[in-house]
């Protein structure tokens, strides 16, 4: 059933696939998330997020390779795992007819850590009003609701799928700060998926990049942002850049002018430069996690 | 469980109450034309054993389409609107999820049919001026209908169930479902004319093509929907 | 007060230097007790581990230490120490401006200058000020 080392890790993929027909949505996906920790799946639409994402909670069936949400594998839909996984969709499929009282009563039932007190706390803090009907909430409103269902019956994992996507910025702090009680009140593993870059650069402690179903990158936030370096090195004429130190994940050469882009910067990659080409002057500058993102993505375009 | 069924008479509630309207209406007609008849001409039948058997007959057969539109309605409902991915993942399981579905579809249908059959083979015969062989075999007597009805009744559920698992439409699943008796009947029909069998006890064959196909119908929907990974 | 995460400087870097420059303007004196990591993770919309990672770099710079159980308090020399730590990430900004002038093949002397000129022109704008 669960192995010593799976039980310290909330989610655990090997090699995990998805192919629709011919597309290659997940492309041999090999993920460790331990217990407690924030993790944020970055990726340009399309790159297989949601995907993986519905693969970790059954929603949809793996083409290969293996999961594992709290040391359960997902292909045995095991319903033992929901009761303690919370999850929020990137789109709600809520019951509209129902009140969102009535919501509460239907999704209380089937938790048995279902905690009223946690539940009237958020509904006040999300000023959800419980008498109206799901289908009369805006956008932002049912986002509200679909955390607050998450999160009630206090679950050991939080997944969250794009979750403040087309919220407007009021409501999106409400939905970070709902998300952030959880992370610290209750020492939860979340796994969240977004575009807002700078929501991920606050609460991830570790960032993976997928695009085209590959996994670019996983490594802590920290360690992605220090180790990332930019480098503008002024060559002489007539130089060309053919061999780029190890680690460029992005380069462009114009003019005289080349920009690089190096994960696991240290001096010596400077040193390299400087030996294997005349640089006139050389400049490193630090990256902020969009453009990291950007320059993953642009430089495997270009290698495509 | 309870939130679940709760929640499958909140989905069906139109069908229900449609339901209970096709059920009862031949029966609050009768008795309104019978308390007409007494209160202006104080000839009311009251308990005329025929007449009530027939009306059973007409509450059954009105409430077809409450039998198909219950089975059609189960698993299809939830697809159209999506609500069924929603479902999909919250801690019930499938087996849960459709128990509840079976519970009420089918619980409905059987409360229909036992209260008509009450009627017909409790309350009638308590009747006065019941004739002796009232519920004898006999051509021609309303109660022959009961097995074809029973059978179609069958045939609908099934073939509407099983529809209804794999499609995203009630209502095509539903019309498929009232389609299927017709299509059986047909294709005795069809072979009769072409193959000119010795003896074909056309209605005997009915009931048994209905009710087989219906049971299988029912049994293969359910199987389909506890393994299909989608919602 | 808030942190900027798009800057390139990481977050628990900005969230010491804010505790430090509280703690040299005396927001926080000696002995006093600075926010919680639940309190400033909420306040600021970040990983309570963040926070966590830029009290412990505080308490090994002997900027604030822990009392178990209570929370983070300001040390006795603890002003001291962040005066000196600012300084330190004066030294930085002005390294950095001196790297960006090189960088533009600016000459040494015309570097110094413009330090000078900025020099004075912040002074003028502090006096104005008061």
């Amino acid at each position: 059933m669960t192995t010593d080392s799976s039980s310290r890790l909330a989610i655990e993929t090997v090699g995990l696939t998805k192919r629709f027909g011919d597309t290659l949505a997940v492309d041999d996906l090999t993920l460790r998330i331990p217990m407690g920790s924030v993790f944020g799946f970055i990726g340009p639409n399309g790159a297989g997020k949601s995907t993986t994402i519905k693969m970790l909670m059954g929603l949809l069936g793996k083409t290969a390779g293996q999961a594992r949400v709290l040391g359960f594998d997902v292909a045995g839909r095991c319903e033992a795992v929901k009761d303690r996984v919370g999850y929020v969709p990137e789109l709600h499929f809520v019951y509209r007819w129902m009140r969102v009282r009535e919501v509460i009563y239907f999704c209380r039932s089937f938790y048995k850590t279902w905690n009223n007190d946690l539940c009237a706390e958020l509904l006040g803090l999300f000023e959800l009003d419980e008498h109206k009907k799901v289908k009369h909430l805006s956008k932002g409103m049912v986002a509200k609701l679909a955390l607050l269902l998450a999160i009630a019956h206090e679950p050991e994992l939080l997944i969250l799928d794009e979750p403040t996507s087309g919220l407007d910025p009021i409501i999106r702090e409400e939905f970070l700060d709902g998300v952030l009680r959880t992370i610290c009140d209750r020492q939860k593993t979340v796994l969240f998926s977004s575009h807002t870059l700078s929501d991920v650069q606050r609460l991830a402690d570790a960032v993976g990049i997928i695009h085209q179903g590959r996994l670019l990158a996983n490594c802590p936030t920290e360690e992605l942002l220090t180790g990332t370096k930019r480098i503008r090195a002024v060559l002489p004429d007539g130089c060309s850049p053919d061999k780029p130190p190890e680690g460029t994940i992005w380069q462009r050469f114009r003019r005289r002018e080349w920009l690089l882009t190096v994960r696991g910067f240290s001096p010596a990659t400077i040193e390299y430069l400087q030996t294997t080409y005349l640089v006139e002057n050389i400049e490193v500058t630090d990256l902020g996690l969009e453009d990291v993102f950007k320059d993953y993505v642009r430089g495997r375009r270009a290698s495509a | 469980m309870k939130a679940l069924l709760w929640k499958d008479c909140r989905v069906n509630l139109f069908v229900l109450v449609f339901g209970i309207v096709m059920l009862l209406s031949p029966f609050l007609t009768g008795l309104t034309r019978d308390l007409y008849a007494e209160l202006r001409y104080g000839t009311a039948s009251w308990w005329e054993a025929d007449g009530w058997v027939i009306i059973s007959l007409v509450s059954l057969g009105l409430s077809m389409l409450t039998v198909a539109m219950l089975a059609g309605n189960a698993m299809a409902a939830e697809r159209t609107d999506r609500s069924a991915e929603f479902l999909a993942y919250l801690p019930p399981s499938r087996r849960a999820v459709i128990t509840s579905k079976i519970i009420l579809a089918l619980g409905a249908c059987l409360l229909i049919w036992t209260i008509n059959l009450a009627v017909i083979y409790g309350l009638v015969p308590l009747m006065p001026g019941l004739p002796e062989d009232a519920y004898a075999a006999s051509d021609g007597h309303p109660t022959n209908a009961v097995p074809g009805l029973a059978s179609t009744a069958v045939v609908l559920f099934g073939i509407a169930w099983f529809c209804s698992s794999f499609l995203a439409s009630p209502a095509i699943s539903t019309g498929i479902g009232i389609f299927s008796p017709l299509a059986v009947a047909g294709g005795l029909q069809a072979v009769e004319y072409f193959f000119h069998p010795p003896s074909l006890d056309f209605g005997w064959w009915y009931c048994v093509i209905c009710v087989g196909l219906g049971i299988l119908g029912f049994v293969a929907g359910t199987v389909h929907y506890l393994r299909r990974v989608e919602p | 007060m808030s942190i900027d995460p798009n800057s390139p400087v990481p977050i628990y870097q900005q969230i010491a230097a804010y505790i430090r420059r509280a703690v040299a303007a005396g927001v926080y004196r000696p002995g006093e007790m600075i926010p919680s990591l639940r309190t400033l993770a909420l306040e600021l919309v970040v990983n309570p581990n963040t926070v966590q990672r830029a009290y412990e770099q505080l308490e090994r710079e002997g900027l604030i230490h822990a009392r178990k159980g209570r929370g983070m308090f300001v040390a006795r020399d603890g002003p001291a120490s962040a005066q000196s730590r600012s300084q330190a990430a004066v030294y930085s900004a002005f390294a950095q401006g001196i790297r960006a002038g090189q960088a533009a093949n600016i000459a040494p002397e015309r570097i110094r200058a413009t330090f000078e000129k900025a020099s004075q022109d912040v002074s003028t704008e502090v006096r104005s000020e008061t």
